[in-house]
């Protein structure tokens, strides 16, 4: 019994081992289609990219669009595949042309997006121009997209607070000063219209942007007025407390002051929706109400 | 065994036959050496590679499934101690 036991194990056997043979033999054809598949697809998308760099042309938004896209997709390529990006070839081309492109754009798009939007009067000819520049940096990475609008609020609060600190001791220059600040606030304002109405996925961009933000989750424009409303009543609060001639014109134009925030900041958005920011910019002058030492 | 029926003579089938093929390592030298190529030649390359190898998961699953057929006719007539002896040879 036995024996004829062994020879039917036999009969078995090599079927099975056999079966287990080819699962193997399938396998790497499978890891090796794959890889090889993959790293395909890489190289037709370097091949994208360096056919656009390579046109002779200047780079427009239109084709930072289209690189944006590229580089989004090797991205997630590599992302997806550990194999793919220790592959010898592949590093070459991160080297080589991944790498001082990608450069190169992110370059490009940030320095084109502030140039615009720092064009606060000729902003809305270029609507469709920073509409493209933003969906650009969008899909290259989410993370510069958030940094390099965050970059062009800041700078709009930098100019808007140096113009309004430079009134404190002439406070006759205070509603050129102010009219800087709406406008820029405008700019602001508009930039976010425009972000929110370009849709991604279920959401929007400023939903995304306002997300990024840290450590509170504020729009443009709130981050905006509550940046400059914070550094002016900063240095309002100092020349105001420490008295003196500056102290006493500040006292005695606190309704010039506030009138003219309120007849400004009308200004500050296209929507009727002005109350909240115009009360941090009030907010700012408060101190004009209490006694001075 | 014999793998005749799939493999004839057919050197990149052999490859994968053999115990130490590494796919990762195949793929980097066949790129890497391509490299110094036309790209477009690269990707000539890889795709008649790729639709070769398409050609094998036809053929190697098609053979598959016929041994397993096989294994489940003859796991019929065992008797019902050939499993416990199945996975005394497997370790």
């Amino acid at each position: 019994y036995l024996d004829m036991s062994y020879k039917r194990l036999q009969e078995v056997l090599e079927p099975y081992e056999k079966a287990q043979k080819l699962q193997n033999v399938l396998s790497k054809v499978h890891q090796t289609s794959i890889l090889l598949r993959d790293a395909l697809i890489y190289i037709h998308l370097v091949n994208s990219i360096k056919v656009i760099n390579e046109s002779n042309q200047q780079l427009n938004s239109q084709m930072a669009l289209e690189l944006a896209s590229l580089h989004s997709q090797l991205e997630s390529g590599i992302n997806q595949s550990a194999n793919l990006k220790s592959l010898r070839l592949i590093k070459k081309f991160d080297i080589d042309v991944v790498g001082p492109s990608s450069k190169e754009l992110l370059n490009y798009l940030s320095t084109e997006l502030n140039r615009v939007c720092s064009d606060t009067n000729n902003l809305n000819a270029n609507r469709e121009n920073v509409v493209v520049l933003l969906k650009a940096l969008h899909s290259f990475s989410l993370q510069e997209f958030a940094n390099t609008v965050h970059r062009i609020v800041l700078s709009h609060v930098q100019a808007s607070v140096q113009a309004l600190i430079k009134t404190i001791n002439f406070v006759k220059n205070f509603p050129p000063a102010m009219e800087i600040a709406v406008k820029r606030g405008y700019t602001i304002s508009f930039v976010q219209s425009l972000l929110r109405d370009i849709k991604s996925d279920n959401t929007n961009f400023l939903n995304e942007y306002t997300s990024q933000m840290k450590p509170k989750p504020l729009t443009p424009r709130e981050f905006y007025w509550k940046q400059v409303a914070t550094s002016f009543k900063k240095d309002l609060d100092i020349s105001y407390k420490r008295g003196g001639p500056v102290g006493k014109a500040l006292q005695r134009s606190r309704e010039f002051i506030e009138q003219t925030i309120r007849k400004t900041m009308v200004n500050s958005t296209d929507n009727a929706d002005y109350e909240a920011d115009m009360q941090t910019m009030l907010n700012s002058v408060s101190v004009l109400s209490t006694e001075m030492h | 065994m014999s793998d005749a029926s799939v493999s004839g003579e057919d050197e990149i089938l052999e490859m994968f036959f053999d115990e130490g093929f590494v796919p990762h390592a195949f793929v980097d030298i066949l790129l890497s050496n391509a490299a110094n190529k036309d790209i477009s030649q690269v990707q000539a390359t890889s795709s008649s590679l790729l639709s070769r190898f398409d050609f094998y998961t036809k053929n190697l699953t098609k053979e598959l499934e016929m041994t397993i057929q096989k294994l489940e006719k003859l796991s019929e007539t065992l008797p019902g101690t050939w499993t416990v002896k199945m996975d005394a040879a497997d370790n």
